[in-house]
């Protein structure tokens, strides 16, 4: 299998998030989105810098995704679709 | 005396509206491929944006010098003509025409992948064959129809593999095409060879419209 690229990543985290219904545990997104614990840090911190996640503190730090972060899965898959038209 | 339009009387004009639909097609499909490209950095939407611009600016060049021709009104003039009064023309004719074949050849690339020197030397020997070619009318629609079938092939295999109806659609688009340009072959012999040549060019490029419509409606009928 191919390996994941950087957008790749964030697709999945953020499709996890969705899928949950917009909150979730770290642990839930670091096996849902298939990370490492290195990687939930990393892009975990990424997705809040960019404002895709906001974090909701409840018994740990739960990840709640944003609007901006609904849109930037949209785009992600409408680029996909666009993709596998094209064979791109 | 050099026959330089094949056209009927009639078709005049109407060659180039649909010339200039096929280029704004190739231009939406291409200006669609660089937003992708500016929102993941993946050269692939590059490339693809890429020779569809340069094929497009092709059908301009075309378009522009058809134009000139029409509104000239120089329907027959002689070879001596061609190479003093409308040398600007003849230089718009090889241009559309190199621009076309490399906007076919980069799309070309996209799907069969070789080495950058094969690539390279390919470019090459085509734009020499196009431009100092006895025969350039023949090589041009040669190469093309040649280059829209392979990649009218390539979408006919992924379609076995994927069994999807979109490349069902870009298959027949890119065989159209083709045909087309065998179409173009034989103009001399008669000047509906160019008005269906045309027809079929024009019904190829609205398939490729009508992919690039499903797959941006596919997008708003599901948002999330």
């Amino acid at each position: 299998m191919a390996r994941r690229t950087h957008l790749d990543i964030i697709f999945d985290m953020l499709l996890t998030i969705q899928q949950k219904g917009g909150l979730i545990k770290p642990t839930h997104l670091l096996y849902g989105a298939n990370l490492s614990h290195q990687q939930l840090k990393k892009y975990s911190a990424e997705l809040v810098d960019k404002g895709f996640v906001v974090v909701v503190e409840k018994d740990s730090d739960w990840f709640q995704i944003t609007d901006k972060g609904h849109l930037y899965v949209k785009k992600i898959r409408d680029m996909r679709e666009f993709e596998d038209a094209f064979d791109l | 005396m050099l026959q330089a339009i094949y056209a009927p009387r009639w078709f005049y004009g109407v060659d180039l509206f649909m010339d200039i639909l096929s280029a704004l097609i190739l231009l939406s499909i291409g200006f669609v491929a660089f937003r992708h490209y500016w929102f993941s950095g993946r050269k692939n939407h590059l490339l693809f944006a890429f020779g569809l611009g340069v094929y497009a600016s092709g059908l301009v060049f075309k378009v522009a010098r058809n134009f000139i021709f029409y509104s000239g009104d120089i329907a027959d003039i002689t070879l001596s003509q061609i190479h003093s009064s409308v040398a600007f023309v003849s230089w718009m004719v090889i241009v559309s025409r190199i621009l076309i074949v490399l906007g076919l050849l980069f799309i070309f690339f996209l799907y069969y992948t070789s080495p950058k020197e094969v690539q390279a030397i390919t470019v090459f020997l085509v734009l020499v064959s196009l431009i100092l070619s006895d025969s350039v009318y023949v090589i041009f629609h040669m190469i093309s129809a040649l280059l829209a079938f392979f990649i009218g092939f390539h979408f006919s295999r992924s379609r076995k593999k994927h069994s999807f109806s979109q490349k069902n659609f870009l298959s027949l688009s890119f065989f159209l095409i083709s045909i087309s340009h065998i179409l173009f072959f034989f103009i001399s012999f008669s000047g509906w060879f160019y008005i269906i040549g045309e027809f079929v060019q024009l019904c190829g490029f609205i398939l490729l419209f009508t992919t690039l419509l499903s797959v941006v409606l596919y997008g708003k009928k599901n948002p999330s």
